[in-house]
């Protein structure tokens, strides 16, 4: 076997602290090994000496002892093509950023320098030609969440022509942004530029939407990936419904409104609000008195079925099964947003005893003229109109104590929304906004959080809330640090507004460990690169936007939904997709199946085979494997090798150290 | 006596299955016996001299009917091939044998064993039938458990190294140790791999160190403490030492102890960063 080794100056930035010249002389006299050096190995002239030599000197395999593979590994591998060898023949002995960027010691540098480039020679005698896998791709996009994220997702892939299929959990897609009255900073009405789009997805041939519909089952690789959609049974006919309302105003069982977080009510058989896409009701089983009839007595013909006599479309069907669907999609986007923080752990405010104090969300659906006080600012407890609001921010955000160490980003802001709306409500009600920072750094958040303080006399208070009591007529006593003036403060209020912050949804350790995307110690997605790629996962063919990724605003999310779009498109416009070859591999003659590899691998990439002899073994699914090399370290017999990286040529790596 | 008797004879005779492996006695030595029908299941016998952990030999009846007579302690590596998935439950009969403890075949004085000394599981925590132990329950010694080995941990580093270096020294290499441990049952051990080599074959001090390191740790979360390899070993290497500090270290590190239930995930399955790793002065030292 003939090797190259090519060592590079990289200008100064190697060879000030390496002896370039002695690091080739040494090499040189390894057997086999024939050895040159050059200023810059990655440009072109460089590469072609490269290309001569392998042909020249029939190599057949070569070292670039160079900078970090992250950097230019893609690049010699294509050299290595250029020159006829297969491209997994190279290896790179990385001697900037783990010698003379770190080094000073010439001598011991350039020693270092020719251990490394030695240790690559070693690996490099046991290099295999490899040849990556050919898949084809499956150009069907499938979107999890129908937030404003996933809507917009699902219609700029759509309008470049590809199918899209959305999954959401709630009877409509929409998301939190169909529950806010106004928008910061426009103040644009939420209902008004997002019911367009919900629309618009609805109505595209490309868009196929799921409602009170969950993912249960994902499988499969980029390109090729197997979902199995639970379609839970709506109890109504989505063909046969016009969506005529007849239904739920004949109903007589009502229940609190999940949608109106509570305020209000809703009735057993319901569309979650009037904008709802698909605008079809699904029946409540648990509350409804023909399902809970049926549940006591299964042989009775059931109670109450009015909504069927009623239904003029004949569309209530209380024999629905749930429906499930196998489809294959190419691409998966991940939008499944988030969910307030839960307050009631935050004893000082009262622990969610106290009827009037509010969520922020709560307190949207007040302000809102759809809402259960028709826009009208009532408090919960007696209806009466709340003229003084306490808004107290960071409730669950930045507060390690409470598990929530980061900003929620967006609550400064639309405590200010809100503090203004109050305020056009009811121009002469009292504001005031308790806050630790302000936190507006967006297009016109400044400007717009101003504009709340000196043209809306919203008073702001720099401190924390250490308590809220109820006093005997009713009133909300909040006690409070105005650390800027130095003062302690109390404030009788008639309502306040906790401004919750924005915690991951609970599903996504479960969603994320069957995607076999990763999570943070938040919970929220991981991005493959905070800078770089951060609408990409580590998986590849798994894309991220919206608020589950973090919490961010409409804006953000729109435009990280617009960014995993056009990575799926980009995926899309390729026929076929090669596979990285670098993957384990079973030696299933002495694999003993005991399924360690199975238990650590993150991406289910090992399988059952059964042998001749009856015996089980582990085999490795090449399209799912990512190569990570956790199963390999599982292993107790070293049955499992990685490609390109296998225990004999670490070993001999490390023997050639002696 | 009888009662164990006739559950192997029902047992073969109902075809449950092929073979009962138990022990018996041959010229006033305890062996294991393999009985096949119904008429040879009358030598079968369980007393304080039956030490053996007799599910070391399913390694030869993997895919077979069998029964097997097993002691508390015996019948943990049960549930360690069922997490390592090398057995399948239905295809197993565990008859379990109350016991308060066997003897100690090494020393003269034929006291009990020093692995009954803790002993927790008189009844296995898994079985099919159980035989009810006659005569006097003994129970076993109280205190702490790992108390031999806190105090060798508190000896010097150079003292310790000699310890192991003069144990080592003695070692032949006849893999004795790994024949009879149940858990070691790779189709090709580690040390017979020569492409690559990763442990030297020859009896030399470095070759012995790297040998006993490795079976120590392919047995960290998995040794049940049968006792077997130090009963085994023919130099008299003190190998539950090793054994009981990894055992100790699983404890106290992931609160995990081996073969406890069949339908946990054994311990390499089982991480998670979040919830196993406690960082304490210990381990940055
Ligand atoms: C009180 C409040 C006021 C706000 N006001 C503003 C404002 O004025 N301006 C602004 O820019 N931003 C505002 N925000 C922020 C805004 O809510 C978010 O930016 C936005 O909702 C994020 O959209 P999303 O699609 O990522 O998530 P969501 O809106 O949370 O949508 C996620 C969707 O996914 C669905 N889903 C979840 N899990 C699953 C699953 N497993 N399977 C299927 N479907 C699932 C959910 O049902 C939901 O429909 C406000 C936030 C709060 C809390
Ligand atoms: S290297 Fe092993 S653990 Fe990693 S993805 Fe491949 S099969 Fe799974
Ligand atoms: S860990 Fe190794 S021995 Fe066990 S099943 Fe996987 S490949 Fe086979």
């Amino acid at each position: 076997m003939k090797i190259g080794v090519f060592v590079c100056h990289c200008g100064t930035n190697i060879s000030a602290v390496i002896d370039v010249q002695k690091v080739v002389n040494d090499l040189a006299k390894m057997p086999g090994v024939f050895a040159m050096d050059y200023k810059f190995m990655c440009s072109d002239p460089g590469q072609n000496m490269i290309i001569s030599e392998i042909k020249q000197k029939k190599l057949d395999a070569v070292i670039v002892a160079a900078c970090s593979p992250c950097l230019h590994e893609l690049t010699f591998r294509n050299t290595l093509i250029r020159g006829g060898l297969n491209p997994y023949m190279l290896e790179i002995a990385n001697i900037r950023e783990q010698d003379s960027w770190v080094h000073t010691d010439r001598d011991k540098a350039t020693e270092k320098a020719v251990r490394l480039a030695k240790m690559a020679v070693a690996k490099a005698k046991r290099n295999q030609p490899l040849f990556p896998q050919e898949v084809s791709v499956e150009k069907s996009c499938l979107v999890i969440g129908g937030g404003i994220a996933g809507i917009q997702a699902a219609i700029d892939i759509s309008s470049a022509g590809y199918q899209t299929v959305i999954v959401e959990k709630e009877p409509s897609i929409g998301g939190k942004m169909a529950m806010f009255d106004k928008t910061f900073p426009t103040l644009d009405c939420s209902a008004c530029i997002l019911t367009p789009k919900m629309v618009q997805a609805s109505q595209s041939k490309k868009v196929k939407i799921y409602t009170y519909s969950e993912v249960e089952e994902i499988g499969g690789y980029v390109g090729n990936f197997n979902a199995r959609i639970r379609v839970k049974a709506r109890s109504v006919n989505m063909e046969k419904c016009t969506g005529c309302g007849i239904c739920w105003q004949k109903c007589p069982v009502k229940v609190n409104s999940e949608f109106e977080q509570n305020l209000g009510p809703r009735k057993a058989v319901y569309v979650p609000f009037a904008q709802a896409v698909p605008n079809v009701p699904v029946i409540d089983c648990v509350n409804c008195t023909y399902y809970r009839s049926k549940r006591q007595n299964p042989e009775s013909k059931g109670l109450c079925r009015i909504c069927e006599k009623f239904c003029p479309a004949g569309a209530i069907e209380f024999d629905q099964k749930d429906k499930i669907i196998e489809e294959k999609f190419g691409a998966v986007i991940v939008a499944t947003g988030f969910s307030a923080f839960d307050h009631k752990v935050y004893g000082e405010y009262g622990a969610g005893r106290y009827k009037d104090v509010v969520t922020a969300l709560q307190f949207e659906r007040l302000l809102n003229s759809s809402g259960p006080t028709q826009g009208k600012i009532l408090r919960p407890s007696d209806s009466k109109e709340a003229r003084t609001i306490v808004f107290v921010q960071c409730v669950g955000s930045r507060d390690e104590s409470k598990g929530v160490p980061y900003c929620s980003r967006v609550c400064c802001m639309y405590t200010a929304k809100q503090a203004l709306l109050l305020k056009e409500h009811i121009p002469d009600a009292n504001a005031y906004v308790f806050y630790i920072d302000i936190r507006a750094a967006g297009k016109n958040y400044e400007e717009f959080i101003e504009r709340v303080q000196d043209e809306y006399g919203v008073l702001y208070l720099r401190g924390r809330v250490s308590k809220i009591y109820r006093t005997g007529d009713g009133a909300l006593l909040v006690r409070g640090a105005d650390t800027l003036s130095g003062t302690q403060v109390e404030i009788s209020a008639d309502m306040v507004v906790l401004a919750t912050g924005l915690v991951s949804n609970p599903e996504t350790v479960k969603l994320g460990q069957m995607i076999g995307i990763p999570y943070d110690k938040n919970r929220f997605f991981t991005e493959s690169h905070p800078k770089l790629a951060p609408a990409e996962t580590q998986t590849a063919g798994v894309f991220i936007c919206g608020a589950c990724q973090f919490p961010k605003d409409i804006p953000d999310s729109v435009a990280q939904a617009g960014a995993a779009a056009s990575k799926v498109l980009g995926l899309f416009s390729q026929e076929h997709l090669m596979l990285e070859p670098v993957l384990a591999c079973v030696n299933q003659k002495i694999c003993n199946g005991c399924f360690h590899c199975r238990a650590v691998c993150p991406y289910n990439a090992i399988d059952e085979e059964i042998l001749k002899d009856k015996s089980v073994v582990a085999r490795v699914i090449e399209s799912k494997c990512h190569g990570c090399g956790n199963c390999i370290s599982a292993c107790p017999v070293s049955a499992v090798d990685l490609k390109g990286y296998t225990n004999e040529q670490i070993l001999e790596q490390l023997q050639s150290l002696r | 006596m009888k009662e164990l008797i006739d559950k192997a004879k029902e047992l073969l005779k109902e075809k449950k299955v092929e073979t009962v492996i138990g022990y018996r006695e041959i010229r006033g030595c305890v062996v294991p016996a393999y009985v096949d029908s119904p008429c040879d299941a009358d030598c079968l016998i369980f007393d304080k001299r039956c030490v053996y952990n007799l599910a070391n030999y399913l390694k030869w009846f993997k895919n077979k009917n069998v029964a097997l007579v097993l002691k508390g302690c015996d019948a943990k590596s049960i549930n360690v091939w069922l997490q390592e998935f090398q057995i399948k439950r239905e295809n197993i009969f565990i008859i379990g044998v109350e016991c308060y403890g066997v003897m100690n075949e090494k020393s003269a004085d034929a006291g009990l064993s020093d692995k009954c000394g803790h002993c927790e599981a008189h009844v296995p925590n898994i079985y099919d039938a159980v035989i009810k132990h006659q005569g006097d329950k003994k129970e076993s010694v109280q205190g702490e458990p790992f108390k031999d080995i806190q105090e060798f941990e508190k000896l010097p580093h150079d003292e310790r190294w000699d310890f192991w270096k003069k144990q080592f020294e003695k070692c032949i290499k006849c893999y004795a140790c790994r024949e009879i441990c149940p858990m070691c049952y790779c189709k090709e051990c580690i040390v017979e791999r020569n492409i690559p080599q990763w442990i030297m074959s020859s009896p030399s001090v470095k070759g012995n160190f790297e040998w006993n390191m490795v079976r120590a740790f392919h047995l960290a979360g998995r040794c049940v403490e049968c006792g077997e390899c130090e009963r085994a070993c023919p130099v008299n290497i003190p190998l539950m030492k090793l054994n009981k500090k990894l055992i100790k270290e699983m404890k106290e590190l992931f609160d995990y102890s081996a073969g406890q239930k069949e339908d946990v995930k054994s311990a390499i399955d089982d991480f998670y960063p979040e919830k196993d790793i406690k960082i304490d002065d210990k381990m940055i030292r």
